[in-house]
């Protein structure tokens, strides 16, 4: 059952919006269409859109499977099924660099995905108005860095020469801590400076929603006497629920999209171990003559596994919280 | 009246207030430092004496960004473009997503995945660039507004705030015989101010932003955005070719400042006009809607 | 009704208002501004109407370049004062489509892939994949006829170095300064002749101790850096006679020089850099700005960059250190023992000019490019339209350079056209007697450094994995084991484990390949 409905307020329904009666539950397709075509011809210029620039363009991802010459074009070019595919397996690096971007997502799941959340909460906490918003202005801002400049901003602190976090450790009469250069430290430092630079943004996400909760749900919450952490587990969090779930879904579905231009700023060659991920393998792979076929087919890859786990989780997800994507 | 505060809501308070003021700090100190920096003479920076204010207060940062002709023409074509792109957005991010909110509409599954699909999916970058070709889109303001008329994910944020508004609505207004158009225009969209606010900050603030398609698909220097016109004017400030004839104006480029400029001008519109968002963020959007 | 009409149309209008204006509005937001502001007259002097044959429609050309990072006017390429005059000079009706530098072949094959493919390209080379999938055309023929200017100013190395399988593929532009090299040693002379070394040091022993006793001078130095994915060390690569780029023979087999034994060599050189704290710590994560400002902040006095850089640096030494009597020079590349020729691998040419198989007159392309290489080009070139920036007087020259600076117009000439050679008179009017004092010592240094490179002319054979890569340019892999070795993670011997990995990862058909095409030479 959709959760949604139950931050409403349903003690006046008006007896005459009732539903289409019994009998008539199963009418066609086009009976619905005709009487609701308002609603269809709203969807023309959205689906007319994704057709002509997503779906059309998709096509081209036919190259995936083909030896891709820009000379030949995509019809000309040679056939090449799946050894693009071969090629990527049977190389040694591969499992590891797969394994680093699941590593990589999986942190991201449970660290960066929950913070904004957690962030947005809290801030719906307080009481002093302008407080609140100074706090959310301040936060928001690193979005807007340049991940070159955040990068520049991480050598200042975590370099092991001049760093200021390391010139307080040496300070202290210990070692330096090699957050850069050692494979030990990449994954939270790439995973750390992410949320850092945007917590504050995506808690608008929340922020918004939480402006749509019903106010009277409180009252009513406030009525039987709950106090403010009840009040946050039977109103705050239902009325969050949609928006939490739809967007776990949608990361689970881009599970292997890490971020590139992070995580290729912050690679070394001493981290290319555990920082190699698929984007940065594929961006390479690119360089060198545009191997367009290849990494058209690793994007592929992607994006089979995301949309395999994605029809999955909404599956599991409708049927533990009744909330899906779809 | 108010529910007297347990000793223990007092305790949240306490350390929430704290725990925020604490994140501010750690937010606010690198932003700090950003600022001091492209307030900062040359000489200080290279020697690494920036740290949270300016050393040698200097506008020289900002005069190499903004004292150029080219500079006033690619804001203003941003401006334009930001302005046309958001609205398209808006218009049919809204329209699109009300239908699809209606948990009873036929075909909605189908559609949603047809949509969603695309946000998994992601087409090469060759095709794309001939579709907009073939549309004649190319080296015109259009290329930066029609191809990213939606976005998916706005969409289906949009789709699930809908859901949650209160369904008598608008079976009420049905049985008043009102259209899907007077619906959404008049019901839908003043209880939905949040979302939409959300919605136009993140359409807006991603178009003022966007850098690499616009590199793509405008190649006349007399259509640039602002984000272009930055672009290359690092790319000139970082590039090892610098003509030695053009030493004089390389030697005040000073690249970390030079970024750090133009970081702090193309976010200050932002920050300027974000209260006006904020506002909207209000509990009780929907207050009032059900009448009781 | 009515009223569902009004949305139903408002919303298919605003959608398909977008798209079409789209279509027809290709002109409409496209601004045909001068992007200077000079009104140039059309000086009747030479050249312009050398109309004594009926005159011909200007004919059509198309060229694309890269903006070399410098700025570029917007607008149609014939309302733009310099193109049009160039056009004008040769007959052409000129479409430059000119692309960022940062992105230049990204771009252009995107375009070209989409169908946009143009008659004249640039690049720094032949383009590989081009003549491989036989869209350039040979220009042996007209050059013979319409380029006499051409075969007079460049070099039979140069037109060498655009040569496959016995025909010339592009017209090459003469190396800067004449130098066969555009990477050397950087020094701070002022350090160097203080710690006893009033010659350069000869060896990589000399080089060794001149660091050590740099660093005495000043325990927080480290005199030598570098940049990330271990790049710009190639001075002390150099030293063995080898670079990470190019081939090196071992053997009987031409191999990459990144997996020549003396490359070990070199990576064990730098290895004991690093231990001794002569080298930046850093360098691995150094990025541009973090490695200029090292230098300029006197935290690191050795390093490699492009010898026509030095007027820059010397003007950034002073503005950062001044009253230092700071002063930068180019040293020759130390000579490891056994080493004949030492630095980077050397190159007859700058930039090249290939005319692709869409060039319905190719011809044209090369009667501008033999314009740009006669007397008048090259006076273009340098200062720009005559009357404009410069006036000339019984052959002597007056030339405004501040405003072609202010125009930001010298730069832009020179890099997109220039084909001639060094012209050390020419040099003084644009950059001034003391800068072409400092030029000129670097390109002297610069012209006898380096060595010969024996892939000159060579197809790169390229494996598709990311590893294997290119030959001839490191990739992952060596810049993995490099780092390994270089920070002591790993024993010098590493190396030979890499080389083994690299050949049976791909790397053995790229040997075979590239072997096959040396001996037949």
């Amino acid at each position: 059952m959709n959760s949604a409905k139950l931050n409403q307020d349903t003690s006046a329904l008006p007896a005459a919006a009732v539903s289409v009666p019994v009998q008539f539950r199963r009418e066609s397709f086009w009976r619905f269409m005709k009487k609701n075509h308002g609603l269809y011809v709203m969807l023309i210029p959205v689906l007319l859109y994704f057709l002509v620039f997503r779906y059309i363009p998709l096509m081209g991802s036919v190259i995936a499977f083909k030896d891709y010459n820009i000379y030949k074009g995509f019809i000309d070019s040679e056939w090449f099924g799946f050894r693009w595919f071969e090629i990527m397996f049977s190389n040694p690096q591969y499992i590891v660099i797969i394994k680093n971007t699941l590593l990589i997502s999986l942190y991201q799941i449970v660290f960066a995905f929950p913070a904004p959340i957690l962030l947005a909460c809290l801030l719906n906490e307080l009481r002093h108005m302008a407080f609140k918003r100074s706090v959310q202005t301040v936060l928001y801002l690193p979005h807007f860095l340049s991940w070159t400049l955040v990068y520049g901003l991480a050598f200042m602190m975590l370099s092991t020469q001049s760093g200021l976090v390391n010139e307080v450790f040496k300070g202290m009469g210990q070692d330096a801590v090699p957050f850069l250069s050692s494979s030990d430290y990449f994954r939270s430092v790439i995973v750390g400076a992410g949320v850092w630079k945007e917590m504050g943004w995506s808690a608008i996400i929340f922020l918004a929603a939480l402006s749509g909760i019903n106010p009277s749900l409180y009252e009513a919450a406030k009525i039987d006497g709950a106090g403010r952490w009840k009040q946050f587990l039977n109103v705050t969090l239902p009325g969050l629920l949609p928006a939490i779930v739809i967007l776990l879904l949608l990361k689970i579905g881009n599970i292997m999209d890490v971020g590139f231009e992070s995580i290729y700023i912050f690679l070394s060659p001493t981290t290319l171990a555990v920082g190699e991920v698929l984007d940065t393998y594929a961006y390479r792979a690119g360089i060198i003559g545009g191997q367009y076929s290849f990494t058209t087919a690793i994007g592929l890859f992607k994006s089979v596994i995301g949309f395999i786990l994605l029809v999955s989780a909404n599956r599991i997800s409708r049927a533990v919280s009744g909330e899906s994507l779809y | 009246m108010r529910i007297k505060q347990s000793t223990g809501e007092k305790v949240f308070d306490f350390f929430n207030i704290a725990f925020l003021i604490l994140l501010s700090f750690i937010a606010l100190v690198p932003i700090l430092h950003v600022v001091a920096g492209s307030l900062s003479s040359p000489n200080a920076i290279i020697h690494g004496e920036v740290f949270l204010w300016p050393v040698g207060f200097t506008f020289e940062h900002f005069g190499l960004v903004i004292n150029t002709g080219p500079f006033w023409k690619a804001l203003w074509t941003t401006i334009q473009v930001v302005a046309i792109a958001t609205t398209l957005n808006m218009v049919l991010t809204v329209f699109g997503s009300y239908p699809l909110s209606k948990m009873n509409l036929r075909g909605r599954k189908s559609i949603l995945l047809f949509i969603i699909f695309t946000m998994i999916f992601h087409a090469p970058l060759i095709p794309v660039y001939m579709v907009v070709k073939e549309l004649h889109l190319l080296n015109t303001i259009w290329a930066l507004i029609v191809p990213g008329a939606v976005a998916a994910f706005n969409m289906i944020l949009c789709i699930t705030f809908f859901r949650g508004l209160p369904e008598e609505l608008f079976e009420a207004a049905k049985v008043d015989g009102m259209n899907d158009y007077r619906i959404v225009m008049q019901i839908a969209v003043p209880l939905s101010k949040p979302i939409l606010f959300t919605l136009l900050l993140f359409y807006s603030v991603g178009h003022w932003n966007s850098y690499m398609a616009p590199l793509l698909y405008i190649t006349d220097r007399d259509l640039q955005t602002l984000q272009m016109y930055i672009y290359f004017l690092m790319q000139g400030a970082l590039s090892d070719t610098t003509a030695a004839a053009a030493v004089e104006s390389s030697l005040s480029m000073v690249p970390k400042a030079l970024e750090m400029a133009t970081i702090v001008l193309a976010t200050t519109p932002i920050v300027i006009l974000y209260p006006f968002f904020q506002k909207h963020f209000v509990k009780g959007a929907t207050l009032g809607s059900v009448k009781g | 009704m009515k009223v569902k009409q009004k949305w139903v149309s408002l919303l298919v209008a605003v959608f398909a208002v977008a798209t079409i204006a789209g279509c027809a509005g290709n002109n409409g937001t496209n601004s045909a501004t001068n992007g200077n502001n000079s009104s140039t007259t059309n000086n009747g002097s030479e050249g312009t109407s050398e109309a004594t044959q009926a005159p011909a429609t200007p004919v059509k050309l198309s060229m694309v370049t890269s903006d070399f990072s410098l700025p570029v006017s917007g607008g149609k390429t014939m309302d733009n004062p310099t193109y049009r005059y160039l056009a004008e000079q040769t007959n052409t009706d000129l479409e430059m489509i000119i692309l960022p530098a940062g992105q230049y072949h990204d771009q252009r094959k995107i375009k070209i892939a989409a169908g946009e493919m143009p008659d004249l390209l640039m690049d720094w080379g032949i383009p590989n994949d081009l003549f491989v999938n036989d869209q350039l055309i040979p220009l042996d023929d007209l050059i013979e006829q319409y380029g006499p200017n051409l075969k007079k100013v460049i070099s039979q190395e140069a037109w060498d170095g655009v040569t496959r399988n016995g025909k010339i593929y592009g017209i090459p532009e003469m190396p800067k300064g004449n130098a066969l090299v555009n990477r050397n040693l950087f020094v701070r002379q002022d350090l160097m002749e203080q710690v006893g070394y009033t010659t350069p040091p000869q060896t990589p022993d000399e080089l060794l101790d001149m660091l050590r006793k740099m660093k005495a001078l000043d325990p927080n130095m480290t005199p030598f850096t570098a940049r990330e994915n271990f790049t710009w060390l190639d001075s002390l690569i150099g030293m063995y006679g080898v670079s990470v780029f190019g081939g090196t023979v071992v053997n009987g087999e031409l191999v990459p020089s990144n997996t020549a034994p003396q490359m070990k060599q070199a990576l064990g050189f730098i290895r004991q850099l690093m231990e001794e704290g002569l080298l930046d710590p850093e360098f691995m994560s150094n990025k541009r700005n973090t490695w200029e400002q090292k230098i300029q902040s006197g935290q690191a006095a050795v390093w490699t960059h492009a010898p026509d850089l030095i007027v820059d640096w010397q003007a950034r030494l002073d503005q950062s250190l001044p009253g230092s009597g700071a002063k930068v020079a180019i040293i020759p590349t130390p000579k490891a023992s056994g080493v004949e020729q030492a630095g980077f691998g050397r190159l007859p040419y700058n930039k090249t000019f290939s005319v692709t198989k869409a060039a319905k007159n190719p011809e044209q392309a090369v009667k501008l490019l033999d314009w740009l290489a006669s007397p008048e080009g090259e006076k273009f070139v340098n200062f720009g339209i005559p009357g404009d920036t410069y006036t000339e007087d019984n052959g002597n020259i007056f030339y405004n350079r501040q405003l072609d600076l202010d125009r930001q117009t010298q730069g832009m000439r020179s890099l997109q056209f220039n084909i001639i050679g060094w012209n050390e008179d020419y040099a003084k009017l644009q950059q001034g007697e003391a800068a072409i004092a400092l030029l000129s010592q670097a390109y002297g240094v610069a012209s006898t450094d380096g060595y010969d490179s024996v892939t000159l002319g060579m197809v790169n054979p390229k494996s598709p994995l990311p590893e294997v890569g290119e030959f001839g340019t490191a990739g992952t892999l060596f810049v993995e084991t490099a780092a390994k070795i270089v920070l002591g993670e790993k024993p010098l011997d590493y190396f030979d484990e890499y080389v083994a990995n690299w050949r049976k990862l791909g790397g053995d058909a790229l040997v075979k390949e590239a072997t096959e095409w040396y001996n037949s030479k």
